[in-house]
This record gives C-alpha cells, sequence and structure tokens, in this order.
C-alpha cells in the first residue's frame, strides 16, 4: 500500500474530502435528533401543552429561518473574497443568534412556572430546547471565531472555514425545523 | 457593493421567503386544526428541510461539481 502525503493533495480534492466528512458528522448529530424527536413521540403521542407560547415559538422560528438568510450570505461573502461582506452577515447571524437563544430563555422562565421539568411534557420541552440550544450556543461560538478569523483576513483566498460554520448553522435551523411542530403546532 | 454580493442577493431572498410562506400556512394549518395534521406538518418540515439542505446547505456540490 503507498502512503498518501495529506499535505500534497490537490486543494480541489481537499475541499470534497473536508465537506464528505461534515455531511457524515451532520448525519451522525442527525442521529441523535431522531432519536429525541422519537422519544417526544413515544412519551406524548400528539399531545401539545396548552399553555405554550404560540407568539415566542412563531417568533424564534422566524428568527432562526431570518439567520439562515444571513448565513447564506456570509458564505457566499467569503467563495468571492468579499471580506466586509463574511464580516456584515456573519455579526448578523450571530446577533440574530443570541436573540433566538434569549427567546428561548423567555420561554423557559415561561416553562418552569406552566409545566416545570419534573413532569412529562416539561420533561420532552426542556431536553429538546435544551440540546438545541446547546447546538446554537456552540454555533454562536464557532461564528464568533469565524468573525474574529475574517477581520484579519483569514478566508480572503480559503472560504472553507465559512462554509463549515454556516453549513453547522443551518443544520441547527433544520433541527428546528422539526421540533418547532414537534413542540408547538400539533 | 461588490458585484458578487448583487448576484447573491435574489437566490437566497427567494429561499427565504419560500421558507416563511411554508411557515405561515404550516401555522395556520395547524389553528385550523385539520384532520390528519401530523402528516400535514410532517409534509411541511420534510419540505422546509429539503429547501434548506438543497438551497442554503449546497448540498448536491457533495456529488457534482465541485465550486468555491
Amino acid at each position: 500500500m503507498t502512503a498518501v502525503d495529506v499535505a500534497n493533495v490537490p486543494p480541489v480534492s481537499r475541499l470534497r474530502i473536508n465537506r464528505v466528512g461534515l455531511w457524515l458528522f451532520i448525519l451522525s448529530e442527525s442521529m441523535l435528533f431522531v432519536g429525541i424527536l422519537a422519544t417526544r413521540f413515544t412519551l406524548l403521542g400528539t399531545e401539545v401543552h396548552e399553555d405554550i407560547s404560540q407568539a415566542v415559538g412563531l417568533g424564534i422560528t422566524s428568527i432562526l429561518l431570518a439567520s439562515s438568510y444571513t448565513a447564506f450570505r456570509a458564505e457566499h461573502a467569503a467563495r468571492h473574497g468579499d471580506r466586509a461582506g463574511v464580516l456584515r452577515y456573519t455579526a448578523l447571524t450571530l446577533l440574530l443568534g443570541l436573540v433566538f437563544v434569549g427567546g428561548v430563555a423567555v420561554e423557559w422562565v415561561e416553562a418552569f412556572h406552566d409545566f416545570p421539568p419534573g413532569t412529562l411534557f416539561g420533561t420532552v420541552f426542556f431536553t429538546m430546547t435544551g440540546i438545541h440550544a446547546f447546538h446554537v450556543i456552540t454555533g454562536l461560538i464557532f461564528l464568533a471565531i469565524v468573525y474574529a478569523n475574517a477581520r484579519s483576513g483569514r478566508y480572503d483566498t480559503d472560504s472553507w472555514p465559512v462554509e463549515a460554520c454556516v453549513k453547522y448553522w443551518h443544520f441547527v435551523d433544520v433541527v428546528w425545523v422539526f421540533f418547532y411542530p414537534a413542540l408547538y403546532l400539533l | 457593493m461588490s458585484p458578487s454580493t448583487r448576484a447573491g442577493r435574489s437566490p437566497g431572498l427567494t429561499v427565504v421567503v419560500a421558507l416563511a410562506v411554508l411557515t405561515a400556512v404550516e401555522y395556520l394549518v395547524s389553528a385550523a386544526d385539520v384532520p390528519a395534521l401530523l402528516l400535514w406538518l410532517l409534509l411541511f418540515a420534510v419540505g422546509k428541510a429539503a429547501v434548506i439542505v438543497y438551497a442554503f446547505m449546497h448540498l448536491p456540490e457533495v456529488f457534482g461539481e465541485e465550486s468555491r
């Protein structure tokens, strides 16, 4: 068997390897969320708590969808070497992500009163929103790192780190696309 | 504004508007309490996820021609 010198792999091929690796990571993360979603339906059936705030649910869902657009724009700017665009749209995505986390925090304050973690619905609600919020927060940390590096021009010629960060952010959005109806709309 | 910024605005906007419309319809369907609601909500969720994965996450790039 011939040893492969990773440093000499052509850049285009390395990009493809990076992309496949990231998709495999996303696929493995999906298993966690599918399991949580299956648990939710096993424990609660199609029940949704009547005191859950529809306004907050719809509001934070809209914010997360909007953040997917700004993240898309950040990636697009990175692919075209537009550093100002990367900074602008990464900052906007960060801001929208923080608003989303704030919305979840508001929902949690109400939820502690209406359906505490000790209740069946409360257990499901806090598990689903908690694990999702944890992923949002890790995405925010990732975005903050990208923003700091982009300021020094680190992605002017290599946009892959921005692309990876943005893909992860979209994944967090996709998870919420399934969690939102399961928690609020049934 | 750079040319690349102008070129990118339209496709992304179309996608996010489509997602917003789907979310609004999903909410209204839920509020109307239509029969087989779970199935409808599943269809909306799968549709929205497919749009994000295809248009925002560029899934075809993994299988097709590479672009930067």
